[in-house]
């Protein structure tokens, strides 16, 4: 997987894969990380201390700053992984230094479900166990 | 990406951690979006400062960004807010907590050397030049700056546009490089006239039928500035069209050859947009100024306004940036259109303030891009139609 926001340390938590593109501004609550996109099968799961599975972004510029009030909140997640990686959620892992990596196939998406565990070390290394 | 030896020592975090952070950003966006260098730019505009759009998250990280050094390298302007600063009167969701937040979010640009003049016509405030490259995160002011400036910006997010002031660059990518601003489609327009609500339905075809970017338009040699505002405005509000090419006003390569697609628009097809959107009654309020008035236009609504006997009996309001209005005020205009009941409200629009929603106001415009936001952000009934259908609706 290509690293945009590279990790640090090794990262290692559960994961969880949203089936639609993701608005930070409106998909998710700043204040207690629960993902609230109407359309997902996945709603009302937290996407806090997790990996966040994502295949795109979508939506206002404003969802950087959301990104942002997440780790402000100490609700962000763990790090992101997408398909395709758009302006406004790099400026938004950026900004509030969460690892972000893109490259992951389209259909690993097709399914939104919980990850028993994920394992991403520095350099875009991914490890995950359904 | 190509980083220079500055470059790299100010990504390295050599020159402060505001900078460092602004070119992160810049530098891992653009080279997401395949940018093979960055370029220094003139002049910024920062969008997406409005406390009603932003939040608190918005105004933690700016304040953040100010404390941790930021500072503005390029003039910097920024886009309204919610209210008017010194009248905030008629605006139903502004409360004194909205009013001191939004004007932490101010203070704290203003610190960072932005100029405190809220408006989405940055043009109006500062002399930007032909050829200029710029990071502009405001739809409408991308559209004026590429079509009728000639300057070159992409429309940039707001967050963005703040790294890009900080930085004094933006990464090399869309229609900053010439073979991006070639027309790749030609509109063949058989109906025009000089009026900003026909310009902005042109607009809305425009952004509604161009596939391939970027269009030329021709048939409307003789258009004028306000009409080219109004048709950018829409066409980047509906389309997220950056720029229109227009023979006799925007400076590019005017090869022909690369056009893939040709529309006609037909004066039918005008026709029938502007009567599904007039309105048949007096509307509870009127807006004007979507992008802001220019000095000029506000001289004409005077003109509109004292050939009519009566006076507004409804919310009659024009929107304009604080250096247009005081212009406007030494000229005697904003006076005489107070005797006619209009308002000419400053730092904001209709647009970007709070609390529409909870009332069922009517509100007509010439702008589509205002209506076409009333509805879809306010959930209000919106109207279209020129200055004068509007003040012969509104005057008694």
């Amino acid at each position: 997987m290509k690293p945009i926001v590279d990790t640090s340390t090794i990262i290692e938590g559960g994961g969880l894969v949203v089936e639609n593109p993701i608005s930070f501004l409106g998909d998710v609550d700043p204040e207690t990380g629960v993902l609230v996109q109407p359309d997902s099968r996945v709603k009302g799961e937290i996407v806090s201390n997790r990996v966040l599975f994502a295949p795109e972004g979508r939506g206002s510029t404003v969802g950087s700053y959301i990104m942002y009030a997440l780790k402000f909140n100490r609700k962000q997640p763990l790090a992101l992984v997408m398909h395709k990686a758009e302006p406004i959620i790099i400026t938004g892992a950026v900004i509030s230094d969460i690892p972000l990596l893109d490259g992951m196939p389209r259909d690993f998406y097709g399914t939104p479900r919980l990850l028993r565990k994920v394992i991403i070390e520095p350099g875009g290394w991914v490890e995950i166990y359904e | 990406m190509y980083l220079t030896r500055l470059e790299e020592a100010a990504l390295a975090g050599e020159y402060g951690e505001a900078i460092r952070i602004a070119y992160e950003v810049i530098v891992k966006v653009g080279e997401a979006l395949g940018a093979e260098k960055l370029i220094p730019i003139n002049h910024a505009h920062i969008s997406g400062i409005s406390y009603n759009n932003i939040g608190d998250p918005g105004l933690n990280f700016i304040r953040e960004i100010m404390e941790k050094g930021g500072k503005f390298k390029v003039p910097t302007t920024i886009n309204p807010i919610g209210l008017d600063l010194d009248d905030p009167t008629g605006i139903p969701g502004v409360t004194p907590e909205f009013i001191r937040k939004q004007k932490e979010i101010i203070d704290n640009i203003a610190s960072m050397g932005g100029k405190p003049v809220m408006t989405c016509t940055p043009y109006y405030v500062d002399r930007v030049q032909s050829g200029w490259h710029l990071a502009w995160g405001e739809s409408s002011a991308v559209g004026y700056a590429n079509t009728y400036i000639s300057a070159w910006t992409n429309r940039e997010g707001g967050p963005l546009a703040l790294m890009a002031a900080i930085a004094g660059e933006t990464y090399y990518s869309g229609v900053h490089i010439p073979e991006n601003r070639l027309p790749r489609t030609r509109f063949n327009v058989e109906y025009y006239e000089n009026d900003q609500a026909v310009s902005s339905i042109l607009g809305e075809i425009i952004a509604m039928q161009t596939r391939i970017k970027q269009p030329l338009i021709k048939g409307i040699i003789g258009i004028r500035e306000p009409e080219v505002k109004s048709m950018c405005a829409a066409a980047g509000a509906v389309g997220n069209i950056e720029m229109c090419i227009i023979p006799g006003i925007t400076k590019v390569n005017m090869d022909e050859t690369r056009i893939e697609e040709e529309i006609t628009v037909e004066k039918a097809d005008i026709i029938t947009e502007l009567e599904k959107y007039e309105p048949a009654s007096r509307p509870d309020i009127v807006f004007l100024g979507c992008p802001h008035v220019s000095v000029e236009e506000l001289r004409d609504i005077a003109r509109i306004a004292l050939n009519h006997p009566g006076r507004a009996v409804n919310s009659f309001w024009v929107a304009a940036s604080r250096s247009v209005y005081n212009e406007a005020l030494s000229e005697g205009i904003i006076g005489i259109l107070k005797k006619k009941n209009i308002r000419v409200m400053r730092d904001t629009c209709i647009v970007v303030s709070p609390g529409w929603k909870e009332t069922n106001a009517s509100v007509a415009t010439n702008s589509f891009k205002t209506m076409f936001y009333m509805k879809r952000i306010h959930g209000l009934e919106s109207y279209l139609a020129s200055v004068n259908k509007l003040v012969d609706l509104s005057f008694r």
